[in-house]
C-alpha cells in the first residue's frame, strides 16, 4: 500500500487513476494542476507521483524539476522519443503513454515502488500470509507448499488484486510468454491454490473473462 | 560547349592566319627573285654591251687568229676578275661551229648549297659566234629569305600561341555566365531554391538571368505555399491525434475497468456516464471537423436576412445557455438587411456569443450584439467584457483545436473548433473577420462583409 499523487487536469482520467489504484489497495490524492502539487506534498509524505506533461499553470516538466526524493511517472499523451527522452532526463522514473491499459498502469506503478523500496513485502488476507519476498505462503501461521508456479500465479493474482485477469494474461505474466501451455492449466493451479489456502470464495471465476482476488477495500 | 567553340574558332583563324602568311612569303620570294633577275639581266646586257664593244675594237686591230682569241680571252678575264667581287663569273666560249642560237636564256641552278642564276646569250652585232655565260651566286640573297620565312614561321608559332591564350581567355569569360546558370539551376534542381544568378549588365544573358530569377523566385514561393499548407496539414493531424487521445482513453479505461473490477451500482453508473460524455466530446469534434470540411468547399445560398431578427434570435438562444452567469446582452442594430444564409449566420454569432460567455465572469459580464454599416460595409460585431485573449495568442485563436486555456475550455465542452468554423463561415460570405482583444478587459470581434 502507496500513498499516491495523481496530477492530471483530465477530471475523468483523473478519477480513473484514482479509481485503478485504490482496487490493489493504493491511497490516492487527485489535483488537477500543477501548482498544486507543492501544497499537497507539504501537506503529507506520498510514495509516487504520477505526473501529466500538459498542466494549467505550471506542466509537468516544471513541475519535476522542483520535486525531490519522490519518485515520479509521467503521463503522456504526446508519445514523441523526444518528450520521453526529455522526462527521463529531468529524473522521471517512467512513463505511461495514453491511452494506457490498467494492467500496464499497475506493473509500471507495481515496479517504480519494487524499485524504490516501497511495494509491500508482506500480504495478509484472513489466515493467510504472503511472504513476497521469500516467496512463502502461510496458513495460520502454517507453511504451505506452493510449487514455484504455483506461487508466480499467486503473486500475479495479488499485485492485480481486485482486478479480473484473463487466463491468457495469467498465462502470460505468470508463466511467460514462452510457454506452450493450455489455458486450462491456469485452471488446474487456481483450483489447487483455492483447495491449499480455502479461497473458494476469494478467487472469483469470473463470467467469459477468468479470474479475481477479491479483497475488500 | 566551350571547348568546340575554342577549337573551331582557333582553328579557322590558324587556317587563315598561316595561309595569308604562306602567300605573304610566296610574293616576297617571287618578287625578291625578280628583282634579281631584272638586276642581272640588266647587268648581262651592260657586260655584253661593252664586251662587244671591245671586242669590235680588238677585231679593228687586225690580229691574227691566235692573238685575237688570246686578247678576247684576256678581255673577258679582266671583266670577270672585276665582277668577281660581285660574285658574278663571267665566261666566254666560240660557239662558231655550233649552231648558236642568238636569244638570251635565263635560268637558276643549284650546285651543292649554292644557289645560282645563270644567263647565257650570244653576243650582239657581228660577234654573235661568241656566246657569253653570266652565273651570279644568289646563294646570300636566297639563305637571306630563308632567314625571313623562318622569323616570319616563328612570329606566327608565337602569335598563334597568344592568340590561344587569350582566346580560351576570352571565351571562359563569355561562357562563364552559362556556367553560373548551368551551376545554379543544378542547385535549385537539388531543392536549393533559394539560389539566384547574379549576372549585371545589359545583354542577352542578363536577361536570361533576370527571367531566370523570375522563375526560380515562382518556385520557391510555390514550393513554400506548399510546403506551409503541408506543415498546417501535418499540425492538424497531430492536434487531431492529441485532442481524440484524451476521450479515448477514458473511454477504453472506463471500459476496462467496468469489465474487470467488481462494482456496485453506483459505481457502474458513473463509469458508464463518463463513457458517455467522452464519446458525446468525440461526436462533438467529428460533427465540427465535417461541418468544416463541408464549409471549405461551400457557396452559400444568398436569401435577404434581417439582422433585427437575427440578432433578437441569437441573443435569446444566448440568454437560455448558462443561466447561472446571466450576463446582460445589448442588441446594436443599425443597419436592415444582409445578403447571405440566416442558419450559417446565426451560427457564426451564436458561437461568437458563447464565446464572450465563456469569457465573461460569473456576475457584471455585458455583451454587445451590434450590426451596423460602415462607409457602405456590413459589420457584425460581438464584444464582451470578459477574461479577454493574451497578445500572443490572437493570431492562433482561429487554428483548429487552438485552445488559449485547455482545462477551461474542456470544462465548458469546446473542441477547440469554434473560432475556425466561425473563420469559414466568415470567408464563405467573403467576409472578414478580426479579432481586437486586451487581457483583462474584453475582446470584441468584427465580421466586415465585402460585398453588400
Amino acid at each position: 500500500m502507496a500513498q499516491i499523487l495523481i496530477v492530471e487536469d483530465e477530471k475523468p482520467i483523473n478519477t480513473l487513476i484514482k479509481k485503478n489504484l485504490e482496487l490493489v489497495g493504493h491511497r490516492c490524492v487527485s489535483v488537477f494542476d500543477g501548482e498544486s502539487v507543492f501544497d499537497e506534498i507539504e501537506k503529507q509524505d506520498f510514495d509516487l507521483i504520477l505526473l501529466d506533461i500538459m498542466l494549467p499553470k505550471l506542466d509537468g516538466f516544471q513541475v519535476i524539476r522542483e520535486i525531490k526524493d519522490i519518485p515520479v511517472i509521467f503521463l503522456t499523451a504526446r508519445g514523441a522519443v523526444e518528450d520521453r527522452v526529455k522526462g527521463l532526463k529531468l529524473g522521471a522514473d517512467d512513463y505511461i503513454i495514453k491511452p494506457f491499459d490498467m494492467m500496464e498502469l499497475q506493473a509500471r506503478v507495481e515496479s517504480v515502488l519494487r524499485r524504490t523500496q516501497k511495494a509491500d513485502k508482506l500480504f495478509y488476507l484472513g489466515g493467510v500470509k504472503v511472504d513476497l519476498s521469500g516467496r512463502q505462503v502461510f496458513f495460520k501461521d502454517e507453511l504451505v507448499d506452493f510449487t514455484p508456479q504455483e506461487f508466480s500465479l499467486i503473486e500475479v493474482l495479488i499485485k492485480n488484486r481486485n482486478i479480473a485477469l484473463s487466463r491468457d494474461k495469467l498465462l502470460e505474466i505468470a508463466w511467460g510468454y514462452d510457454f506452450g501451455g493450455d489455458t486450462r492449466t491456469v485452471d488446474v493451479h487456481i483450483h489447487n491454490i483455492r483447495k491449499k489456502l480455502g479461497w473458494e470464495n476469494v478467487i472469483k471465476t469470473v463470467y467469459k473473462l477468468g479470474y479475481r482476488l477479491e479483497v475488500g477495500k | 560547349m566551350r571547348l568546340k567553340t575554342f577549337l573551331a574558332t582557333y582553328l579557322l583563324f590558324v587556317l587563315i592566319f598561316f595561309t595569308s602568311l604562306g602567300a605573304v612569303s610566296v610574293y616576297m620570294t617571287s618578287s625578291q627573285l625578280n628583282m634579281l633577275r631584272e638586276k642581272s639581266e640588266a647587268e648581262f646586257k651592260t657586260i655584253a654591251a661593252s664586251l662587244a664593244k671591245d671586242i669590235a675594237v680588238l677585231s679593228g686591230r687586225n690580229l691574227d687568229f691566235m692573238d685575237f682569241e688570246e686578247s678576247v680571252h684576256d678581255l673577258v678575264d679582266g671583266y670577270a676578275r672585276y665582277y668577281k667581287k660581285n660574285n658574278i663569273s663571267l665566261e666566254l666560249e666560240n660557239v662558231s661551229d655550233a649552231a648558236a642560237e642568238p636569244k638570251t636564256e635565263l635560268f637558276f641552278a643549284t650546285r651543292g648549297q649554292k644557289h645560282f642564276l645563270l644567263i647565257s646569250g650570244v653576243l650582239s652585232g657581228s660577234f654573235q659566234y661568241y656566246r657569253l655565260d653570266y652565273s651570279c651566286d644568289i646563294s646570300q640573297n636566297i639563305s637571306g629569305l630563308e632567314r625571313v620565312q623562318n622569323i616570319l614561321l616563328l612570329l606566327a608559332v608565337i602569335f598563334s600561341v597568344i592568340t590561344a591564350l587569350a582566346l580560351y581567355t576570352i571565351l571562359s569569360k563569355i561562357f562563364k555566365p552559362l556556367g553560373i546558370v548551368s551551376r545554379t539551376s543544378r542547385k535549385i534542381a537539388d531543392g536549393q531554391y533559394n539560389e539566384r544568378i547574379n549576372i549585371k549588365g545589359r545583354n542577352e544573358l542578363s536577361s536570361m538571368a533576370e527571367n531566370f530569377n523570375r522563375m526560380a523566385t515562382e518556385i520557391e514561393k510555390q514550393i513554400h505555399l506548399l510546403e506551409e499548407e503541408a506543415s498546417q496539414k501535418q499540425l492538424f493531424v497531430d492536434n487531431f491525434a492529441h485532442e481524440i487521445r484524451t476521450p479515448l482513453t477514458s473511454i477504453y479505461g472506463y471500459a476496462e475497468y467496468m469489465q474487470k473490477a467488481r462494482l456496485n451500482e453506483e459505481e457502474l453508473i458513473e463509469s458508464a456516464q463518463s463513457i458517455l460524455n467522452e464519446a458525446g466530446y468525440m461526436r462533438n469534434i467529428s460533427d465540427s471537423l465535417l461541418e468544416l470540411a463541408m464549409l471549405r468547399q461551400y457557396t452559400v445560398r444568398e436569401q435577404r436576412v434581417s439582422l433585427p431578427n437575427l440578432l433578437d434570435s441569437v441573443a435569446q438562444s444566448l440568454r437560455g445557455l448558462m443561466p447561472e452567469k446571466q450576463p446582460e446582452i445589448i442588441c446594436v442594430c443599425e443597419a436592415n438587411v444582409l445578403l447571405g444564409q440566416e442558419d450559417l449566420l446565426r451560427s457564426l454569432l451564436l458561437n461568437l456569443g458563447v464565446n464572450a460567455i465563456k469569457a465573461c465572469p460569473s456576475a457584471g459580464g455585458v455583451i454587445r450584439l451590434e450590426a451596423k454599416e460602415a462607409v457602405g460595409l456590413i459589420v457584425l460585431a460581438v464584444t464582451d467584457n470578459g477574461c479577454g485573449i493574451p497578445e500572443e495568442s490572437i493570431a492562433k485563436v482561429t487554428n483548429p483545436f487552438y485552445r488559449v486555456d485547455k482545462a477551461r475550455s474542456r470544462e465548458t465542452g469546446g473542441v477547440g473548433l469554434g473560432l475556425a468554423l466561425c473563420l469559414q463561415i466568415a470567408s464563405a460570405h467573403n467576409a472578414q473577420m478580426r479579432i481586437d482583444s486586451k487581457l483583462g478587459h474584453g475582446t470584441r470581434v468584427e465580421i466586415i462583409f465585402t460585398t453588400p
